[in-house]
């Protein structure tokens, strides 16, 4: 189990790094997908199977997650990609190889800092992995220009925190999962609508461009 | 008895502000307010005797009776009658008010509703454009000076905070109502916006109010300061000394009277300062002979300036009705068109700049024997300021005699330059005018009798009362012969001859035009000259140019030093400071999470740290 | 679980359901007849108080939170109620209106209740849903720019909340107790043994988190933009009801910490304080739209909350929430009568309102000195309470900063009321109807003026 573990955990670092270096939108969004299955996934891997067979409420959480971090996030934002005809990210604030770089030097910090952490019953690579990708969201959402990239790194870094939770063996109850997964529902699909909007709006999605409210001389 | 005096303008002002729009009623509830009020006041303060408040409460009881009076003519037609009255009143109730108050947060309270009450009566032609800058300016300085209060009253509580920095806190917050030198910016801005009333009731008596609180408030937190009466002398002192001197310089170099008349207020709170700062010396060193000549000096100069001012600036008040512009430039002949506001006014002029024998000269001299007295002393540290006292006083009497000799002469004298048109005077606002300085008169005679019951159990005030009879008596003479001369023997020797009248003698010229008359400026212009270091006066000047030039112009102006060199730039650093802060908020997302993460990384490393 | 908190969650989700199914008819009377049904729950759930393991009802704040949040959004219907009519909304808005306004009272009623610290994270992500589409109301391109900004700065926000919530379990579970779920009583319960390490980190998340949400900068940056292209009623909603709520969430974290930590928490409150008085102080000087101005001047108030609280306690913190939300609400509700009458947000070309609407302008001029803190406003007893607390260094940054707000926005107040008329072009009627709502608010606020100096006053003698 603990080989599974750590190969899962490795996966999504691995798809942190595969989402920062790639251009074309569907295939992020297919990264972000397995990144949900594989959190839909891991819990069965991490419980203790010696104690016992998990009950309902385990095995609903679990398909719920798959359900809605794999199938039904990504297929909300490929059908807002489609709408505001969208296919790549063209021109990021960081370049392809700079994020890379980043989001490597990122993960290696993640791994060098988590050393100094002794967690029990935790598994080693867990914090680095979450950590990565908590940082692979916010960077891609400081440093690409499209809306619609944006908010997919909104959901990765709700996997990482996710990954967190369950990294941890963190039970916070049934309902409070249930309205986590609803709220990151409706707030993407809240998004989509919006990044239509926008594409209605402006012609564009390019959220650097979105700079009529601001303070400063020049922009008023 | 007395609270009730304050109680019953209050409920005064919220009458009249009810009355909203039926002007006549609103004015006559108001001036009832503050008729009533005043009679319950001085009533109460006969019967009470409360001390040091009954004297910071006098110049309101007095005026604001005047000042409604002369309001009933001033602000017909203009704005609303119902706010100018309700407010009016509600301004005099928190001036009788404060110095009834004990505790320092409610004092606090109705200080700053002062500031609020009194603000909407300056802004009250809030049509006109430049008053926007005016009517920010005083109500930055309230809060200001209720900001400053407020840490005052928070330090006071701290075991650490008491000292001079407590101390200087409560002085400048105190100061910033008083009229200190840097601190007097609102002054020369708000008296000229004000309707004149107004003015007259805030330069009389408000100001004033600045000296309670630092005698009532800020002296008793002063006790743990190392030798707390010699810091309070000399701070009161020296800043006294600026004061008045920066005060009457820039005041001569005005061309708007009101604004003369402001910086003039301020000169004359820098001398009530220095009084103050006389009697701690005095205190200090125990000397009580200069301490007795140095109150006397600050309680008369309170009551003559309440006095005195207040008819300047109602006379300034009639001045404004009927001309329509305060530019002692372009005014002139008034002692023609409104002779009765023209000789109330010289007549104050001349009480103000304190020549003998009216009633300013008496305040004058008090403090000038205190200065003597210090340098008669022992002591090093009384010699000193009584030089001080006395070289600063004599420079500013010089030059308050300049300032005001302009006043008078540039609008009174003369021929209109270029006023063409002018209201005859109204009856409403000249016997406030006659009133208040019957008042100055009477009070020169009522010195002695007061201050010699009051002080007569304290032998080394003899001297003082005796000089007080002396001055009393030669006034009276001089009244006298001069009643004797203007009226007996003018009336004998024009009685039955013809009365002839003929022009303004006009130095001799062929074709004389009133604008070749000396203006207000050229009649100061080489005393300008002599500070300009200190006024810097801004001139203009389009010289005329060619063989038959058509048109030269010349302007000159005294802005005030403190906004020029001090508050305008300091202003406008914080406005750098924030212009270069808009940029954070640049309008890209990008940038804003970004500073969130640094914040948030920040935030952890300060974790990790601590 | 008590049958009120319930009814009054449930019943605004059931006035949404009418609104959509009637698509914007009646929606005034929906959203007027659901303000007071909740209302009505509200009172009665603060008279008989319980608690459970979701939702509850314990302590005097929340309370006071619940009262002040059901009367603020009755007053807003009210006043929508009007200004619907004035401003001749098209239905479609109007159903928008009508089914998130009762949605958003519905979440932030259920922050308030809550009583498990995942289920507020859950409310307080709700609220954000919520509340954009009413950003959106005008429908123009800054409304959606300032909506998309909102979104996905609040979201990453509330984000960092979830894993602060998440550390925070983590700390109680290293610290050797067991829990089943995140309840607030059982946290307060064993604060002493959650480990320091971790509870700093999970404090650390949840302040950059919900104070994203409270608008403490630097983590304001949508505040400004979202609150004043709102209209002037959703504003006040978010301003004066939404800005408590996220602060109920970061009380909650303070709250739990162990006993040695008291002092880290406080620190990090006062420098998060001081930072957003400063950047609200140099943002409203030459801030040139009104709204804009107001948004900061609310960022403002949030960093004197927050320096409250880490110094002066709890009961002077709600106290200044509570004046600060009339207040607000008076204020953004006179700047939405203002951009009704005059067509335009911007300061300069605003002029003369003291003849053109004069009971907009003297309530707004009244306002902004109400809320600069001149007595007789009850704020003038909270910062006066704040400056007695403070160290001196303090003492003296707040006096400045709070003097440099003053400064600006009454330089702006003035230069649109005194004068004469600008270059906008102003048509006041319909404005000077919709006075009352905003007059109550700011009578409220002299009402509680007095409450405060009774109650708080003794301490200032």
């Amino acid at each position: 189990m603990n080989m599974t573990v750590s190969l899962i955990l490795t996966a999504f670092m691995a798809v942190c790094l595969l989402l920062s270096a790639s251009s074309r939108l569907l295939h992020c969004i297919r990264m972000v997908a397995l990144q949900g299955v594989l959190l839909g996934v891991l819990p069965c891997f991490m419980w203790n199977w010696e104690s016992g067979v998990p009950g309902g409420e385990f095995w609903f959480s679990s398909f719920i997650n798959i359900a809605v971090k794999g199938v039904l996030l990504p297929v909300m934002l490929v059908r807002a990609m489609h709408k505001a005809g969208v296919k790549r990210e063209l021109e990021p604030l960081a370049g392809y190889s700079w994020s890379l770089l980043i989001i490597t030097v990122a993960g290696a910090l993640a791994l060098w800092l988590s050393r100094s952490l002794e967690l029990s019953g935790v598994p080693v690579l867990a914090v680095p992995a979450a950590a990565m990708t908590v940082f692979t969201g916010l960077f891609i959402i400081i440093s690409r220009r499209k809306a619609i990239t944006q908010a997919l790194g909104f959901l990765a870094f709700e996997n990482g925190i996710a990954l967190f939770g369950v990294a941890m063996h963190l039970e916070y109850g049934f309902f409070v999962e249930l309205g986590i997964l609803l709220d990151v529902l409706v707030l993407v699909f809240v998004m989509g609508i919006a990044v239509f909007q926008i594409s209605r709006e402006f012609e564009h999605i390019d959220a650097d461009r979105l700079n009529l409210l601001t303070d400063t001389e020049e922009g008023k | 008895m007395i609270y009730w005096s304050a109680g019953i303008a209050a409920i005064a002002g919220v009458l009249a502000l009810l009355c909203c729009r039926r002007g006549n009623l609103a004015g006559a509830v108001g001036v009832a307010g503050t008729v009533i009020a005043a009679v319950t006041g001085l009533a109460g303060i006969c019967i009470s005797q409360p001390g040091l408040s009954a004297l910071f409460m006098l110049p309101t009881l007095i005026l604001a009776p005047a000042g409604a009076f002369h309001s009933l003519a001033y602000i017909k037609g203009h704005g609303n009658p119902g706010i100018y009255w309700g407010f009016f009143n509600l301004t005099a109730a928190t001036m009788l008010a404060l110095p009834l108050i004990s505790d320092f947060v409610p004092f606090l309270i109705v200080w700053e509703l002062m500031g609020i009450f009194s603000f909407v009566l300056v802004m009250f032609n809030y049509k006109a454009e430049e008053l926007k800058r005016v009517a920010w300016i005083y109500l930055l300085a309230c809060e200001a000076g209720g900001l400053l209060l407020m840490l005052f009253w928070a330090l006071a509580h701290k075991a650490e905070g008491s000292g001079y920095l407590l101390v200087v806190i409560g002085m400048a917050g105190f100061g910033l109502k008083a009229g200190f030198p840097l601190l007097h910016l609102w002054l020369p801005e708000a008296h000229p916006a004000a309707p004149a009333p107004v003015s007259a009731i805030m330069s009389g008596a408000m100001i004033n109010l600045g000296f309670w609180g630092i005698l009532n408030f800020v002296f008793p937190e002063a006790v743990l300061l190392h030798s707390p009466l010699a810091f309070f002398g000399w701070t009161l002192l020296i800043l006294g000394c600026i004061g008045s001197l920066g005060g009457i310089i820039f005041a001569f170099a005005q061309d708007n009277l009101k604004r003369l008349l402001a910086y003039s207020s301020i000169e004359n709170m820098g001398i009530i300062s220095m009084a103050l700062g006389s009697v701690f010396l005095a205190a200090h060193s125990q000397h009580t002979e200069m301490l007795i000549f140095a109150g006397l000096g600050f309680v008369f100069h309170i009551i003559n300036h309440a006095l005195l001012k207040g008819t300047l600036f109602l006379g300034a008040g009639q001045v404004y009705c009927s001309t329509g512009t305060l530019s002692i430039d372009k005014m002139g002949g008034m002692m023609k068109k409104t002779p009765v506001t023209g000789s109330c006014f010289t007549l104050a002029s001349l009480g103000i700049s304190g020549l003998p024998p009216f009633n300013g000269f008496i305040g004058e001299l008090m403090i000038y024997l205190a200065a003597f007295a210090g340098i008669c002393s022992n002591s090093m540290m009384l010699r000193g300021a009584g030089i001080l006292c006395a070289l600063v006083l004599s420079l500013t009497g010089a030059c308050a005699v300049v300032a005001f000799a302009k006043a008078v002469g540039g609008t009174f004298l003369g021929e209109s330059r270029q006023i063409s048109e002018c209201g005859k005077e109204s009856p409403w606002m000249y016997v406030p005018m006659i009133v208040l300085l019957t008042l100055a008169v009477l009070s020169v005679f009522a010195a002695p009798l007061i201050f010699g019951f009051l002080l007569k159990d304290i032998a080394v005030a003899k001297n003082a009362v005796e000089i007080l009879w002396m001055t009393a008596i030669f006034s009276a003479v001089f009244y006298a012969l001069c009643a004797w001369i203007f009226f007996w023997r003018r009336y004998v020797l024009v009685r039955g001859k013809e009365n002839l009248s003929g022009p303004t003698w006009d130095c001799g010229y062929a074709k004389p035009s009133a604008r070749m008359e000396y203006t207000g400026s050229a009649v100061v212009q080489a005393l300008a000259d002599l500070f300009n270091g200190f006024l810097r006066i801004r001139r203009k000047v389009e010289p005329p140019k060619g063989l038959f030039p058509e048109k030269a112009s010349f302007e000159w102006e005294a802005p005030d030093g403190s906004e020029r060199f001090f508050w305008a730039p300091l202003f406008k650093f914080f406005a750098g400071i924030s212009d270069r802060v808009h940029k954070f908020q640049s309008g890209y997302l990008h940038m804003y999470v970004l500073i969130m993460t640094i914040a948030l990384i920040a935030m952890i490393v300060w974790a990790i740290l601590c | 679980m008590n049958l009120f908190p319930v009814l009054s969650i449930t019943v605004p989700l059931l006035t949404a359901l009418a609104a959509a199914l009637l698509k914007g008819t009646y929606c005034r009377t929906l959203l007027l007849s659901g303000s007071l049904l909740h209302l009505a729950f509200i009172l009665k759930s603060v008279e008989l108080r319980f608690s459970g393991r979701w939702i509850g009802l314990t302590s005097e704040y929340e309370a006071t939170l619940l009262l002040l949040t059901s009367l603020l959004y009755l007053a807003v219907t009210v006043y929508c109620a009007f200004w619907l009519k004035a401003e001749e909304t098209s239905d479609k808005s109007k159903m928008v209106l009508g089914i998130c306004l009762p949605l958003f009272l519905s979440t932030m009623t259920l922050v308030l209740f809550s009583q498990n610290y995942g289920i507020m994270w859950v409310a307080i992500e709700a609220t954000t849903l919520f509340s954009a589409p009413l950003i959106l109301f005008h429908r123009s391109g800054r409304a959606l720019e300032a909506m998309w900004k909102y979104l996905l700065i609040c979201s990453v926000g509330i984000g960092l909340a979830l894993l602060g919530t998440l550390f925070l379990a983590f700390a109680a579970r290293n610290g050797g107790v067991v829990l089943h779920d995140l309840q607030i009583a059982e946290f307060l319960k064993i604060k002493n043994s959650l480990d320091p390490g971790w509870y700093k980190a999970a404090f650390v998340l949840a302040l950059a988190g919900y104070g994203t949400k409270m608008g403490l900068a630097p983590f304001h940056t949508w505040l400004p933009d979202a609150h004043s292209e709102a209209p002037g009623a959703v504003s006040a909603l978010l301003s004066a009801g939404l800005l408590n709520c996220s602060f109920v969430g970061i009380i909650r974290f303070a709250t739990a910490a162990p006993a040695a930590l008291g002092n880290f928490c406080s620190n990090l409150l006062i420098v998060l304080g001081v930072i957003s008085l400063a950047t609200a102080a140099f943002f409203i000087i030459h801030q040139g739209d009104f709204k804009r101005m107001l948004a900061y001047s609310s960022i403002e108030h949030m960093g004197i909350a927050a320096i409250i609280f880490a110094l002066c306690g709890m009961d002077l913190t709600i106290a200044h929430l509570c004046a600060h939300s009339a207040i607000k609400m008076a204020l953004f509700l006179l700047a939405g009568n203002l951009l009704l009458a005059c067509g335009t947000r911007q300061v300069g070309k605003v002029s003369g309102l003291f003849t053109l609407m004069p009971r907009n302008a003297i309530l707004f001029l009244t306002g902004t000195l109400l809320i600069c803190g001149v007595p007789p406003s009850p704020l003038f007893v909270t910062e006066l309470k704040l400056l007695c607390s403070a160290p001196l260094w303090l003492a003296l940054t707040v006096a400045v900063l709070l003097f440099i707000v003053f400064a600006g926005m009454t330089k702006n107040v003035l230069a649109m009321t005194m004068g004469k008329q600008g270059e906008a072009e102003v048509d006041a009627a319909p404005a000077e109807k919709l006075i009352w709502v905003p007059a109550a608010g700011l009578i409220a606020a002299l009402v509680l003026a007095v409450y405060f100096w009774t109650e708080f006053g003794g301490m200032l003698k």
